[in-house]
């Protein structure tokens, strides 16, 4: 078990910039799950805690120790791969069996220890009538725990996974996140888990990481991250329906402040209001929940049918107004075509603000003192 | 039980006919292949054949099918001629072919490796180069690598043979075994890094296991064509370090023809061989790597 504090981490291919000086502190014996699109370095950051990836800058503690000088050999770490990368060669126990028999375990384990030890983790992940078999006669789930095993084996400090069930099928995978959650449980190892599925990453996490172009968006616990998201990426990255995030002028009518959508004014509540004119007023983007719009024949403003799809019995709405993408989700299930124009109402009350420029969030300054 | 199903898997559409008959096709195809095969067997039956047959025998026009065998000419080839026999010779070219062959296929293993798995500047020209190799006919190195030979005081020696062969064989190991490394998926690497093995420990206990069917392969190769090498071994060995090849070129020449013995050292030149490669084929367990990386 460790805390890991990543400090100032940056990284380059050539002329590409992976990251820029990122700053990551990850409690001991803590669940983390590192989310974001594809590209967004997710991966990269945690082969540069494996010890995989040396050539960086900035740096990587374990405990408060220094690590980027040691090869993964020494950093103490387990790591699952994506595509499970056992060793073809040897059986089930074979596999468990290396990381204990490698030269630098010397002495640690004796013969019968590294018995015992098979035996434990081959219980814990159920896999104890598969210990004989050869890698090539098991299906994707069991390499998946004979993975997991043989990352777990030797008690390292730090779990790995890489999107370790990714590969499993819909059913599998949904058993496996259980399954995961109840090893680190019985285990404590602090892990780290790369994803890009949200939905496993805000089952899973109890610190999640949303990452994105080699950005830390926002690192916090998962139902944090989702009710009150930092940046306006994080606001319309999570969510089956994920929040409209919309960048509009501010507007004034009737001595009321709103924002312009398709030429129609629509009110802002007062929180909102002085938390855009503290930010310099202008233009400010908004992030509004799905259920801030409906379709209504006589609704303010129009937009074009983009794209439509039923999500368990609701019908989805993509709608564009203003060159902007609006998501409406309705109970009733009318007939739409793309390119059919429809009129909608907007309710801005649970709205959330950000910075039209940098997507940082705009918080209503009263709100936060009570 | 793979094995067994891929088996039946290929069976099955031919059990659409009654089983044991055969198809115009299927025939033409047995025909030809007979053909062929007995062109290419042909020289080796004559060889095992003439060997067993007394001199009557051998002489008989047309060619005697069935005869009464002898073993006088393998007692003449192993004992008689030049009053030691071909064993000196037989010996100098298993020293000659295992040490090339170990030596070609460690090294060029370690090669291709490095060259794989290493990203060295300039990496796929010295991959290019180390074929170039194999460019010109060794005939256009007999010249300097006699003068090499000679200076080196190398001359009718074992040494000499085993590093011209192992350099010719070399660029044949590296090209074939480098296929064979770039098949392993590097996370299967990457993992033994994590499980604590360091660089030659993961060569040794992870990608060599791995590559074990390109071993074998590159080791047959590589030895058939160091038994078998005619050209360099007579040009740089005389007698204390001659081959089998020499030994039977030197043949026809010294004591007139005489077949039978002739064919009977042929015999024993064929027969090691033709063994080794036999056992080692046994263990081209093929597909080794499948399944163990989606």
């Amino acid at each position: 078990m460790a805390r890991i504090s990543v400090e100032g981490l940056s990284k380059s291919f050539g002329a590409y910039r992976v990251f820029e000086d990122l700053d990551l502190a990850i409690p001991k014996g803590s669940y983390v799950c590192l989310l974001g699109p594809s590209g967004c370095g997710k991966s990269t950051l945690m082969r540069m805690i494996a010890g995989l990836d040396t050539e960086h800058g900035g740096h990587i503690r374990f405990d408060g120790k220094p690590v980027e000088h040691l090869t993964a050999a020494q950093r103490d770490v387990g790591m699952a791969f994506q595509n499970y990368a056992l060793y073809p060669h040897l059986t089930v126990e074979g596999n468990l069996r290396f990381p204990m028999k490698a030269p630098l375990q010397k002495g640690r384990w004796s013969a019968a220890q590294m018995t015992e030890r098979v035996g434990e983790v081959a219980d814990l992940l159920q896999i104890r009538p598969l210990l004989g078999r050869a890698i090539n006669q098991l299906s994707g789930g069991q390499q998946q725990r004979v993975s997991l095993g043989r990352a777990l084996v030797r008690h390292p400090k730090v779990l790995l996974l890489d999107e370790p069930v990714t590969h499993l099928d819909a059913r599998l995978r949904y058993a496996m996140r259980s399954e995961l959650k109840r090893i680190h449980k019985v285990m404590g190892t602090t892990t780290v888990h790369v994803t890009h599925d949200q939905g496993e990453a805000l089952a899973m996490a109890d610190l999640l990481v949303i990452m994105r172009g080699g950005r830390i968006e926002q690192a916090a616990p998962a139902m944090e991250v989702y009710s009150d998201p930092a940046t306006a990426f994080v606001a319309g990255f999570l969510g089956a329906v994920p929040r409209t995030v919309l960048t509009l002028p501010l507007s004034e009518r009737d001595g009321t402040a709103g924002l312009r959508l398709g030429g129609q004014h629509v009110p802002l509540p007062p929180a909102l209001v002085a938390a855009a004119r503290q930010a310099g007023g202008g233009t400010v983007t908004i992030a509004l929940p799905a259920s801030a719009f409906a379709v209504d024949p006589d609704g303010p403003v129009e937009g074009t049918v983009a794209a439509h799809e039923m999500i368990e019995g609701a019908q989805r709405l993509v709608l564009q107004a203003d060159g902007q993408r609006v998501n409406i989700q309705r109970s009733e299930t009318a007939p739409v075509a793309n390119g059919d124009r429809l009129r909608f109402r907007v309710d801005a009350s649970e709205g959330l603000l950000f910075d039209a420029a940098t997507g940082d969030r705009l918080r209503p300054p009263l709100r936060r003192a009570a | 039980m793979a094995s067994m199903d891929t088996s039946t898997a290929r069976l099955a559409p031919k059990a659409a006919r009654a089983p044991g008959s055969l198809g115009t096709g299927d025939i033409l195809r047995y025909a030809l292949a007979s053909i062929f095969v007995g062109f290419c067997l042909f020289p080796l039956y004559m060889v095992l054949s003439t060997s067993l047959k007394a001199e009557a025998d051998i002489f008989a026009f047309p060619p005697a099918w069935s005869f009464r065998p002898i073993w006088d000419n393998f007692n003449d080839a192993l004992f008689v001629f030049g009053g030691t026999g071909v064993m000196p010779f037989l010996l100098n070219s298993v020293i000659v072919t295992a040490a090339s062959t170990a030596a070609a296929v460690g090294l060029g293993a370690m090669v291709a490796y490095g060259l794989t798995r290493f990203r060295i500047r300039g990496g796929s020209h010295l991959f290019f180069f180390i074929l170039s190799t194999r460019f010109a006919p060794p005939v256009a190195f007999v010249v300097p690598l006699y003068l090499m030979v000679r200076q080196t005081g190398l001359m009718d020696t074992h040494l000499a043979l085993i590093l011209i062969y192992t350099s010719m064989n070399l660029s044949l190991v590296v090209w074939i075994i480098r296929g064979f490394f770039e098949a392993i998926p590097v996370e299967i690497e990457e993992a033994a890094e994590i499980d604590g093995y360091s660089r030659l420990q993961i060569f040794f206990k992870v990608a060599l296991p791995l590559v074990k069917p390109g071993l074998i392969t590159t080791a047959i190769l590589s030895a058939i064509m160091s038994w078998n090498e005619f050209l360099i071994a007579t040009v740089m060995t005389q007698n204390k370090a001659a081959t089998l090849p020499v030994y039977l070129g030197g043949f026809s020449g010294s004591m007139g023809l005489e077949w039978g013995p002739y064919m009977a050292v042929g015999a024993i030149a064929v027969l090691p061989i033709m063994i080794f490669t036999l056992v080692l084929q046994k263990h081209l367990v093929r597909g080794l790597t499948f399944g163990a990386v989606r």
